[in-house]
């Protein structure tokens, strides 16, 4: 209790002191006359300003200035007596918006008024604009947006209803629109067209310019296809590369879909293989490639651009290139010869081609060995190591031709 | 004073001279390579740049150089100011030099009381092994100057305790605060081993001034002494603890308050030496070098009663520094201290503690005793003979540990760092951080150049990421050398690199390419010093501010300030002294230890007999030694021997070598052999390395042989198992392999073209420091995540989804997702790795699977593996149940590895695995093919992901056969498909699927499905996905 009783004693007697000697001061100053001398109440940003006041009382005087950058005191420059002369600093006077002034002295407001900074009359240029997204798709229904804020040279924003006029130009169009400054900015959609290709955008207001933009349009959802092929013969040799092609894919409006997109060839084959090769479009072509099989084939073959876009169906056939090969075996059968395997022409076929042989013992499969042809032909060894003396069953199994030996007894 | 005499020391003088000669000129060739020296540098750096401030960003996301006394960094930054940071090292290190030279001079002084043993004491310490080792190899700077500047220490401690004039006490003082400035280890040691047996030894001469001789002394005398000098020992014990504690306070608070938690790290000194040989000779041999032979003279000596203390040190430094060879090490230091201890220093200390000794030996061989007694018994020729081999040894030893860094390089080829530093300087590539790969040591010279920051760093005892202490990592940068702890830790810093700011991998080990790749990063470029710089797509730049662990104004200024006052007041005290001494001419009296010399005379006959005995002994076991390493070396003596001296040689790419054990009756040609070797490639040639090979032999006759070759391959994706047969024949008496096939296939076209799209990003299109203009920034690429779902699988939890890229660009995608609680509390957040794939063409779809990667072993009692795999996985504990889950999927555009040549030209489904060859339709080599296959459930909805690395490469118009098991995912529990939290690059999927593809057709045929019998699912579908090492 008692502590609280002495601080507001203090605080009491502080405040009847504080106010008495301002009492005196203010009773003193309530002469003074101020008059305003020549100046204007609007300016346009970046102008000089000058204040000029005629006071009576030879006494210091201080502008306050208020403004939505801060608060500044300003002391006299003028070597007048009576004469006030302030100048108020750039970085005020460049900035749009209302300055509130107070003459004051000793605390004391003599005066008070406002002034008015419109934006300056010089505009930058480029005009500040942004654009975005600048990739879009055909169709009319996607579409960029042009942000444009006009500002004068100190970067204040142009008053409202100022004149934009945003352009763009699509192959020979070239449209212009007006448009008003609203809240500082002005805006517009531009919709796409139904063609791919490149919109160029730029803004004007009053001589001064944007810089130029660039809407990218790509074409749209890519419509269904056809498909074709090609082939150097219709042989399962397993070494030919055939190609799948696509027709040009376009979107509905007809434009041909961007370069890079990607289009999966799937094959479905007569043993329900799912195959598959991929290429991506150039010109709205897409290619794959693949390998011949290496037997007896039927392939039925789609085109797909995943969930957006497919094919027809086509089918084709591949014949079987080797209709048969030799085996021999060794005296004591653990040399298995095999060819040389010969191909449609009864040429020798290309190295490369896999040759299993599968050894059973049972029924049971013992070991799988896969060999490559050279010249047409494969030898495989049957070492003691793995296969002790006894009777076995031996497969062999080569561009779809299986054969098949029982009973074989290895020595 | 005992040096300035009225005769110089021409032994002394002759010592510093060859030694600074010596030292001061191979510096330059070595110093640079060695693990330490540049680890030095970068410290120094630090406090050359920043001298009071103790944290450091550069390394570890921010650590403190608190972890280490600070005075050698010092003062090579003191000394930058002058020459530069190397011009700081050289000096420094020539200046440990001279310090440790007149250190064991003053040592041998003390030991022996005779200035020409010391002398020779310093002549041996010049070329002593374990100094060269340390300095050359190890480029240990503080603990060569803490232990010279101990031995300075030495006398004065004996003298204050013998004579108790406060003079010595406050020069001993003085030098042991620089001791503890330099070294933390050393003072705290060296009181243990150097100081308990010098205070031994005083009382043993107090005792001996009272008894009249040694012999006399017996327990109640020496006692008696004890309790005498016990008020001057009790000062000195005092004194110098307050001296180790407050002369590097700062460094004690920092390991209270980061008390190292790390899990150990191995060093090469905890190793069984005689199962690691070359950790013995690094550690055992080289530093004891030709002491050894003298091993019977020097304990002897030192268990001369009155060495007896320093005897005892000796022997416990001799059995610590034998490592892991017998348990008795890790009893004495229990597991703890065992395990974090670097057990090299024992040996160091062991040998410099016998060097006064070995000195005595040179001295009473060269012109003492011994020599009489020699030439007395054998005749002079056999001492001229002996005194031959004895130099001729010492000499070899030395310039053996000197060329060691030069034939069996540490480190590897010196980098250029400029084309680096200019890389980080450019363009704000600074603002992210970055991680040299294959870099060793050089990377703390490449992070002393530049202010760019790195998440790795090269003192590990200041790790602070949990990702690095829970393992033992010692760097990210040589990962590969530590198993599946490095690889793992590697992996998830490259996984989740936003997480760290990491943007940039430079990369000088292609080692780590494919896991850079698989991971989702691209490259950049290759600078003009052949490194590759990697770069990852939508990594954040650090923040502007980053938090630090900041200490009190007092500790900073003690940090800065007492190490140098430390060196000001020793030189003050210590040198300046000299000079008024040596102003003076007064004659002065030998220090008290003068006293206690003794004169050589009457070698002992058993000792030269025991000696003699000793040498032969190890000559024996010398040459037993190089005969097992010759069996064992021996490439074609055996089957065995021939196979795995083979691999060896393809393991190193040593192809000339791997033919040479090919069988030369073969019709294998060699330019046959090196063309077959040439254009194979793929992820177990080109990326791995042989981490074990166990030879079996099947079937053995005189001259033939077939061998099982089971190999084990460490690749930076997985660990790679696969067995090889082999038929071998014995020609002339050497063992020779018999050529294995080769890919025979003939692709149908020698020339032939193709059409491929290709893409060119600008960057910034002006050249300019602003940032790049709002028109440059290219429009992320939309995606669309067309299904997304969170498994159960047993206890870990899985997302699995399929996204597509539905803009017209390729696209970079990073798909991170988060895991959340019944009331959405946030789980964990982990980002895709390996199972998708990271860069798609308009259109191209991927299935992806985000596993939640732990941290691994963050439990101490946990298991770890003994055995390496990279692919190990550490799934995360979670606190919670997750219900939902949450995908932030952001695209960026790809120009870079988009090639989709790879058919799949035959997929067969048999029971539980897939059998299926993949080609090559386009026109690149595939490094490294990898399958993606997903499972589907019978409702057609995705399941599960699993991914699979072919081994070998597929070059264009070729085939690969590939085998793979299904999985059993009866155990799998789909918890929920909900997408409502799925955005892309910041917007809600739904809403990108409404605006960009209204028309999907999401009645397509499955084309891609392929129906199956599985367990727990009823559809397989099979991706490709290629690394290519070298594209165009």
């Amino acid at each position: 209790m008692n502590k609280t009783l002495i601080t507001y004693s203090l605080l009491i007697i502080l405040l009847v002191f504080g106010f008495k000697a301002d009492d005196d001061q203010k009773v003193k100053q309530q002469r003074v006359e101020v008059q305003v001398l020549d100046f204007k109440e609007n300016y346009s940003a970046g102008e000089k300003i000058e204040l000029v006041f005629k006071a009576n009382e030879t006494i210091e005087y201080q502008l306050w200035l208020k403004s939505s950058y801060g608060n500044v005191l300003l002391k006299t420059e003028s070597n007048l007596q009576d004469t006030l002369l302030f100048t108020v600093p750039s970085f005020l006077s460049k900035k749009k918006g209302v300055i509130h002034y107070n003459l004051i002295s000793n605390q004391q407001a003599f005066h008070s008024g406002s002034l008015q900074i419109s934006a300056s009359h010089k505009k930058t240029e480029p005009l500040e604009s942004y654009l975005g997204p600048t990739s879009i798709n055909a169709g009319g229904k996607d579409y960029g947006m042009l942000t444009v804020l006009p500002t004068d040279e100190y970067d204040n924003p142009l008053e409202d209803s100022t004149l934009i006029a945003i352009e763009h130009q699509f192959l020979d169009i070239e449209t212009s629109e007006e448009l008003a400054v609203d809240d500082f900015i002005a805006w517009k959609n531009i919709f796409s067209y139904e063609k791919s290709g490149r919109i160029l955008v730029a803004a004007t207001s009053k001589e001064i310019s944007s810089k130029e933009f660039t809407i990218d349009v790509f074409p749209s959802q890519a419509q269904n296809f056809n498909l074709d092929f090609r082939r150097e013969h219709s042989y399962a040799d397993g070494n030919q590369i055939m190609e799948f092609f696509t027709s040009t894919i376009s979107d509905k409006f007809g434009n041909i879909i961007s370069d890079g997109r990607v289009v999966e060839f799937s094959i479905e084959t007569d043993t329900k293989q799912q195959l598959r090769t991929t290429g991506t479009t150039i010109n709205g072509i897409a290619r794959g490639y693949i390998v011949h099989p290496n037997a007896f084939a039927t392939w039925t073959v789609q085109a797909f651009i995943p969930q957006m876009a497919e094919s027809n169906t086509i089918a084709l056939q591949f014949d079987q290139a080797v209709k048969d090969y030799p085996i021999e075996f060794s005296s004591d059968n653990r040399k298995v010869k095999v060819g040389p395997i010969r191909s449609f022409m009864n040429q020798i076929l290309p190295d490369g081609a896999a040759v299993t042989l599968y050894i059973y013992k049972d029924e049971t499969l013992l070991e799988k060995i896969v060999k490559s042809s050279s010249q047409g032909k494969v030898h495989f060894k049957l070492s003691e190591d793995f296969f002790s003396s006894d009777i076995y069953t031996i497969e062999v199994i080569s561009m779809g031709i299986s054969k098949k030996y029982d009973r074989i007894k290895l020595k | 004073m005992e040096i300035e005499k009225k005769t110089t020391n021409k032994y002394l003088i002759s010592a510093l001279l060859i030694g600074v000669v010596f030292h001061g000129s191979s510096i330059f060739f070595t110093l640079e390579s060695t693990y330490d020296a540049l680890i030095h540098l970068f410290f120094a750096d630090h406090y050359a740049s920043s001298w009071f401030e103790p944290w450091s960003y550069s390394w570890y996301t921010g650590f403190t150089v608190m972890g280490y006394p600070p005075l050698v960094h010092q003062s090579i930054g003191l000394l930058s100011f002058i020459g530069g940071l190397k011009f700081g090292l050289f000096t420094t290190a020539i200046v440990a030099v001279i310090l440790f030279i007149t250190g064991v001079f003053k040592f041998a002084l003390l030991v022996t009381g005779r200035r020409d043993v010391a002398g020779y004491a310093a002549i041996v310490a010049v070329f002593s092994s374990s100094f060269v080792e340390t300095l050359h190899i190890f480029g240990q700077l503080p603990s060569i100057i803490g232990i010279s500047v101990l031995m300075h220490a030495l006398p004065k401690i004996y003298l204050w305790i013998k004579t108790g004039a406060y003079v010595h006490l406050i020069k001993a003082f003085s030098l042991l605060a620089v001791t503890v400035t330099s070294h933390h280890v050393t003072p705290i040691f060296g009181m243990v081993f150097f100081i308990f047996p010098l205070i031994g030894m005083v009382i043993m001469d107090t005792a001996k001034e009272k008894s009249g001789s040694y012999k006399a002394v017996r327990l109640k005398t020496f006692i008696g002494s004890f309790l005498a000098l016990l008020w001057r020992i009790v000062t000195f014990g005092f004194g110098s603890l307050l001296l180790i504690i407050t002369c590097i306070l700062p460094y004690w608070i920092n390991t209270k308050n980061n008390p190292i938690t790390q899990v150990p790290i191995p060093h090469g000194s905890r190793d069984n030496f005689l199962e690691v040989t070359s950790s013995g000779l690094v550690f055992f041999l080289i530093p004891w070098g030709i002491i050894l032979f003298i091993m019977p003279y020097l304990f002897y000596r030192f268990f001369s009663k009155r060495y007896l203390f320093f005897g005892l040190s000796l022997t416990l430094l001799t059995i610590l520094g034998t490592g892991g060879t017998t348990p008795i090490p890790k009893m004495i230091l229990g597991d703890n201290a065992f395990n974090i201890l670097t057990l090299d220093r024992f040996t160091l200390w062991a040998s410099i503690m016998a060097l006064p000794i070995f000195g005595e030996f040179c001295y009473r061989f060269v012109e003492g005793d011994i020599k009489d007694t020699l030439q007395h018994k054998f005749g002079s020729i056999y001492h001229r003979i002996l005194g031959g081999a004895l130099a001729g040894v010492y000499i070899f030893v030395c310039v053996f540990t000197m060329s060691l860094g030069y034939f069996r390089p540490s480190q590897p080829q010196k980098i250029k760092m400029l084309p680096i530093l200019n890389f980080l300087k450019q363009d704000q590539h600074d603002h992210w951080r970055y991680l040299p790969l294959g870099f060793g040591d050089q990377m703390a010279w490449l992070s002393s150049q530049t202010n760019a920051m790195t998440v790795d760093g090269n003192y590990h005892s200041a790790r602070r990421l949990p990702e690095l202490t829970s393992r033992a990592v010692e760097r990210l940068e040589n990962s590969k050398f530590r198993g599946v702890e490095g690889i793992g830790s590697l992996q998830q810093f490259l996984t989740v690199p936003e997480k760290y700011n990491l943007k940039y991998v430079f990369s000088n080990d292609k080692f780590y390419d494919p896991i850079l790749y698989f991971s989702g990063w691209q490259r950049l470029r290759q600078l003009e010093n052949g490194i590759m710089v990697w770069e990852k797509l939508n990594v954040p730049p650090i923040p502007n501010i980053i938090p630090k662990q900041d200490v009190s104004l007092y500790l900073k200024l003690m940090w800065g300030l007492i190490p140098m006052i430390t060196v000001v007041f020793a030189f003050v005290i210590n040198i300046q002294m000299i000079w008024v001494h040596a102003l003076k001419t007064r004659d002065h009296k030998y220090p008290e230890f003068f006293n206690f010399s003794i004169r050589y005379q009457n070698f002992k006959n058993y000792l030269i007999k025991l000696q003699h005995a000793w040498v032969v002994f190890l000559l024996m076991i010398i040459t037993f030694g190089i005969y097992l390493f010759y069996i064992k070396n021996a490439t074609q003596i055996s089957a065995q021997n021939v196979v795995e001296a083979y691999y060896d040689a393809l393991d190193f790419k040593e192809f000339k070598r791997a033919y040479s054990y090919i069988d030369p009756n073969s019709n294998k040609k060699e330019d046959q052999y090196m063309l077959e070797i040439a254009v194979t490639d793929g992820l177990l040639s080109s990326y791995a390395k042989m981490d074990e090979i166990v030879v079996s032999i099947l079937d053995q006759t005189d001259t033939t042989a077939r061998v099982k070759t089971e190999t084990f391959w460490i690749t930076p994706l997985e660990r790679i198992d696969k067995v090889f047969y082999h038929e071998l024949v014995k020609r002339k008496e050497k063992w020779y392999l018999k050529p294995s096939d080769y890919d025979l296939d003939i692709p149908p076209d020698q020339l032939f073209s193709q059409n491929k799209t290709q893409y060119y990003n600008h960057g910034r299109r002006k050249i300019s420091s602003e940032q790049t203009y709002h028109e440059d920034v290219l429009k992320q690429p939309v995606l669309e995540v067309l299904f997304a779902n969170l498994i159960k699988n047993d206890t870990t939890y899985t997302v699995v989804g399929e996204i597509q890229n539905v803009d017209n660009v390729p696209a970079d995608v990073v798909i991170k997702a988060t895991l959340y609680t019944s009331e959405n509390t946030k789980l964990v957040t982990y980002n895709a790795k390996d199972q998708m794939k990271h860069k798609l063409m308009p259109k191209e779809n991927t299935s992806f699977r985000i596993d939640f990667e732990g941290i691994a072993w963050l439990d101490k009692n946990e298991q770890k593996p003994e055995t390496f795999n990279p692919d190990e996985f550490t799934p995360i504990s979670l606190a919670d149940l997750p219900v939902t889950f949450n995908l932030q999927c952001a695209g960026n555009v790809a120009t870079t590895d988009l090639y989709k040549g790879l058919a799949i030209v035959e997929a067969v489904i048999e029971k539980n695995s897939l059998r299926g060859t993949l080609f090559n339709s386009g026109v690149q080599e595939v490094t490294i093919p990898q399958l993606i296959i997903s499972y589907y459930s019978k409702e057609k909805e995705l399941i599960w992901i699993d991914q699979k690395y072919i081994r070998e490469g597929i070059r264009p118009q070729r085939k690969r056969f590939f085998d793979y098991e299904l999985k059993d995912l009866s155990q799998l529990e789909a918890i929920s498909s909900d997408m409502e939290n799925v955005f892309i690059n910041g917007l809600p999927n739904k809403d990108v699927a409404y605006k960009v593809t209204p028309n999907r057709r999401k009645d397509q045929k499955d084309y891609k499905l392929i129906p199956v019998n599985g367990k727990g699912y009823n559809y397989v579908k099979i991706e490709v996905n290629n690394y290519i090492g070298a594209p165009y």
